[in-house]
């Protein structure tokens, strides 16, 4: 049977004779070894995050459900002044703490000479309470909720006998008003109660990533060569003249990915502190030498900081506005197959509005859109080159400790 | 040194160095012959062929054999899966089904075709566009048939059926120019 020419073709194909250099085997080598020290440090770095977020999520879970809490609810001190504003002419009662336990509130107080009822009010469900001084108040209004027996309880002391310490046990049922009627009781009286904020102290941590787009867009820088875009959006990349040093050129920027690890303080229940550890991947397609074609990859670990404030709503949602800066430094980076390195640090401004909802009191989803102002120029030429300015999106979960 | 090619995958994914040497040595020319018909430059089909190497290297454990010839065939597959995705990467390739303009020469004889030497054959299907070479060396000289070649492409069969007819077209053209020159 006549073979058709394509058939001679294909055997003409197959039968080049190849010559490798010699030392072929040894770059595979070497190239196999660089690909398995990569796997393993994205291996690492998987298994560190999957058993950092594990053990968070543990730590937050398993935590015994009584909620103890050694800081004084109420650091009220009553002077002798105000006291002096009451009929009963007290003297003071310093809270020493207060403790909420498996749904009983015990109260131990100590200071001076004791000559007044101290009635603890509070949800027990809650670590909120406040201490209403004044028995008077306190009969007339909610503490007639409390127990009969618990009134004649302290009705002992009402001669003013000195008492150290002062124990009270009352029963969840007992504690029957919120802060804030134990606030407005003793502002009656003259008083002034200060509040614990439910949120103030609360540590968390959150886990996020994002993706960003550098907002200016110039065109790739490409050395000495000049790249012409055409009206299919092909770069096409124009060779200088011979003789001239081919530059390298850049034909594509995905967009970068980031990830986070951040704790969050609430310093007050309307400002937060947030510090963490963010990874940052930057991609860019390129052209090399010789018309050879890689992949530039480069890798920031950075340290963000940030001043959060905070609003908040009921139904779980509260919302933010952030500014804070971010160091960067360059971990690892390569070329196809060559490996880069880039001294110093980079540096940027950070600014965002974000909305969070707490699905329960430990687990919340926030998304966070966000601008980001480098202040250094970095050596390699990736998406972030195009401009200083860029905006991303940012969303993850947030673990109350 | 390893007689068959079952116990030659096992002691490649085994980690055993002298195996991995070995399927190099075996399979080289051919698939570095393989990348140079879908890359353009020389450096750049021997980075594809480090990289078919090295994946093979990550995936032979998975290899399962089904006769001799079948690593072979197993390692084709993989490179020309490395190659396309390159190409892709680059976006070299736009499947688009329009009329090139080419017009048909007559039709070449294998007698005419015989005498070309190899090297020259390929520089002669570098001549092609990158989309028509894709095709034309998947079906007419790693015998993929069209289905596979759609599936692998992306594209329609229908597609991959018209491309390679402009594909042929061209390349006869490519080929009776050449000869014509070298007479």
């Amino acid at each position: 049977m006549n073979k058709d020419w394509t058939d001679i073709i294909r055997e003409s194909a197959l039968d080049e004779d190849v010559r490798l250099p010699q030392d072929d085997f040894d770059i595979l080598q070497s190239k196999y070894a660089a690909h398995r020290r990569r796997r393993a440090r994205t291996g690492a770095l998987c298994l560190g995050s999957f058993a950092a977020a594990c053990l968070g999520i543990a730590l937050v879970l398993l935590r015994p459900g009584i909620e103890v809490t050694q800081k004084p609810v109420v650091a009220q001190k009553l002077t002798s002044d105000a006291c002096e504003k009451q009929e009963t002419g007290r003297e003071f009662i310093e809270l020493r703490q207060l403790e909420v336990a498996a749904g009983s509130i015990e109260v131990a107080a100590g200071g001076a000479e004791v000559t007044e009822t101290a009635v603890v009010m509070g949800d027990a469900s809650t670590t909120d309470a406040a201490v209403v001084t004044d028995a008077a108040v306190a009969r007339d209004s909610a503490a007639s909720k409390v127990s009969g027996s618990t009134q004649q309880e302290f009705s002992t002391h009402k001669d003013g006998e000195a008492a150290e310490t002062e124990r009270h046990k009352f029963e969840p049922e007992e504690a029957v008003i919120g802060l804030e009627e134990a606030g407005n009781l003793l502002a009656d009286a003259g008083l002034e109660l200060e509040k614990e904020e439910k949120h103030r102290g609360r540590v968390s941590v959150a886990v996020s990533g994002s993706l960003s787009n550098t907002l200016r867009q110039n065109q790739p820088v490409a050395g000495t060569g000049q790249v012409v875009e055409l009206k299919n959006a092909i770069k096409r990349f124009e060779l200088p003249e011979k003789g001239k040093e081919e530059p390298i050129s850049y034909s594509h920027f995905p967009m970068p990915l980031e990830f986070a690890v951040t704790v969050k303080w609430d310093v007050l229940d309307w400002l937060s502190l947030v510090g963490g550890v963010q990874y940052s991947l930057l991609t860019s397609n390129c052209g090399l030498p010789n018309r050879r074609f890689a992949q530039q990859n480069v890798s920031y670990l950075g340290l963000p900081v940030a001043v959060n404030l905070v609003g908040r709503t009921s139904f779980g949602l509260s919302y933010y506005l952030s500014g804070g800066a971010l160091v960067e430094k360059c971990i690892y980076a390569h070329r196809g197959t060559e490996r880069l390195r880039e001294n110093g640090l980079q540096y940027a401004l950070t600014a965002g509005a974000g909305l969070q909802y707490d699905f329960t009191r430990v687990l919340g989803i926030f998304l966070e859109p966000q601008l980001d102002y480098y202040l250094s120029k970095s050596e390699f030429e990736t998406r972030r080159s195009s401009g200083p300015l860029s905006f991303g999106m940012s969303m993850g979960l947030r673990f109350n400790l | 040194m390893y007689n068959s090619e079952q116990e030659l995958a096992k002691a490649c994914a085994r980690g055993d160095g002298e195996a991995r040497r070995q399927l190099y040595v075996i399979y080289s020319p051919k698939m570095y012959s393989l990348c140079s018909r879908y890359a353009e430059e020389k450096d750049l089909a021997r980075d594809l062929m480090h990289d078919a190497f090295i994946k093979a290297y990550d995936k032979i454990g998975r290899f399962s054999f089904r006769g001799e010839g079948s690593l072979g065939a197993w390692m084709s597959s993989l490179t020309i899966r490395l190659c396309i995705d390159n190409l892709r990467k680059r976006k070299k390739m736009k499947f688009i089904d329009m009329d090139d303009g080419v017009e048909p020469v007559g039709e070449l004889e294998s007698e005419e075709v015989t005498g070309i030497a190899p090297e020259k054959v390929r520089e002669l299907l570098m001549q092609l566009p990158p989309s028509q070479r894709t095709v034309f060396n998947l079906y007419f000289i790693d015998k993929l048939p069209h289905k596979e070649i759609a599936r692998l492409l992306g594209i329609k069969e229908k597609t991959s059926t018209s491309i390679l007819s402009k594909a042929r077209l061209r390349m006869e053209v490519i080929v009776k120019q050449y000869l014509s020159n070298n007479e």
